[in-house]
């Protein structure tokens, strides 16, 4: 019937690829190149799948390889650190955090809200509130050195 | 078989003393005392951002923009209190909600942890 574990197993990989831009060595290269899939066909469709979305913009992807090394992905939204980073306009986020080091950036609800928003339509999030979501995205904020104000 | 009916009816009692405290917290839920006796508080809350504020860094597509802010009042009520430490501490303080209880039983593992550090 089956063979042992390695040809019927299927495995998942998660990965940060920014849009648009694929095939680097290091990320992608080795990560796919070890399960059997050549880089080069998950980049281009990785790259078609988000022509809408703006150059540059890290998304993660959830690749699941089967035993005869066909591929399939999935696409999810931004981390909440890139969100929180842009809204807040800064580069980075903290080195420190605590009371004895003050915040990097400052993020108001609405923000949140709108971020929780976009937050809510990937898959993984269907069973959470968007209250729960946005406490979660304050929480991301607050472990980032930044400031959540009304 | 006496003793194992004695154990188990001790192990009942603990456990139905839990099953007490849920009860309780459930019953007060499903009456909901609390929300329809006091008057709704005005908001205090006012948004930084007001209406017509662009969102900035929201978005993330090539052909959207960045979402524009509504009035407060189109925001939902639990958006304002979300943030708020002195709705968090009351409901850590209230025995009825189930964040005191839960905020209970994390310093209990503390305290616990504490003394077995102190043992090695």
């Amino acid at each position: 019937m089956s063979k042992k574990a390695p040809a019927a197993a299927a495995s998942l990989l998660r990965l940060v690829v920014p849009a648009g831009k694929a095939t680097p060595s290091p990320p992608i290269g080795p990560a796919l190149g070890q399960r059997g899939v050549k880089s080069m066909d998950f980049c281009k469709q990785f790259n078609d799948r988000t022509k809408n979305v703006d150059v540059g913009t890290p998304l993660p992807v959830i690749i699941t390889v089967k035993g005869d090394r066909t591929f399939t992905f999935v696409t999810k939204s931004p981390p909440t650190s890139f969100f929180l980073k842009r809204a807040a306009g800064i580069e980075k986020g903290a080195t420190n955090i605590g009371k004895d080091h003050p915040f990097v950036g400052k993020v108001n609800l609405k923000q949140i809200y709108e971020i929780a928003k976009i937050k809510q339509a990937d898959d993984g999030m269907g069973h959470l509130s968007l209250k729960g979501i946005c406490a979660g995205v304050i929480g991301s904020a607050k472990s980032m050195g930044i400031e959540v104000v009304a | 078989m006496l003793k194992s009916f004695a154990s188990t009816a001790f192990s009942g009692l603990r456990t139905a003393s839990q099953q007490q405290v849920r009860c309780i917290q459930v019953s007060a839920r499903s009456f909901n005392v609390k929300d329809e006796s006091a008057p709704k508080a005005k908001r205090t809350v006012v948004s930084s951002a007001p209406e017509g504020t662009v969102l900035k860094g929201i978005n993330y597509m090539k052909d959207g923009k960045d979402p524009v802010a509504l009035a407060d009042d189109a925001y939902p009520d639990w958006l304002w209190e979300i943030n708020d430490p002195e709705v968090r501490n009351a409901r850590i303080a209230d025995p009825l909600d189930k964040k005191h209880h839960k905020e209970a039983r994390r310093q209990a593992i503390k305290a616990d942890n504490f003394i077995r550090d102190k043992k090695t």
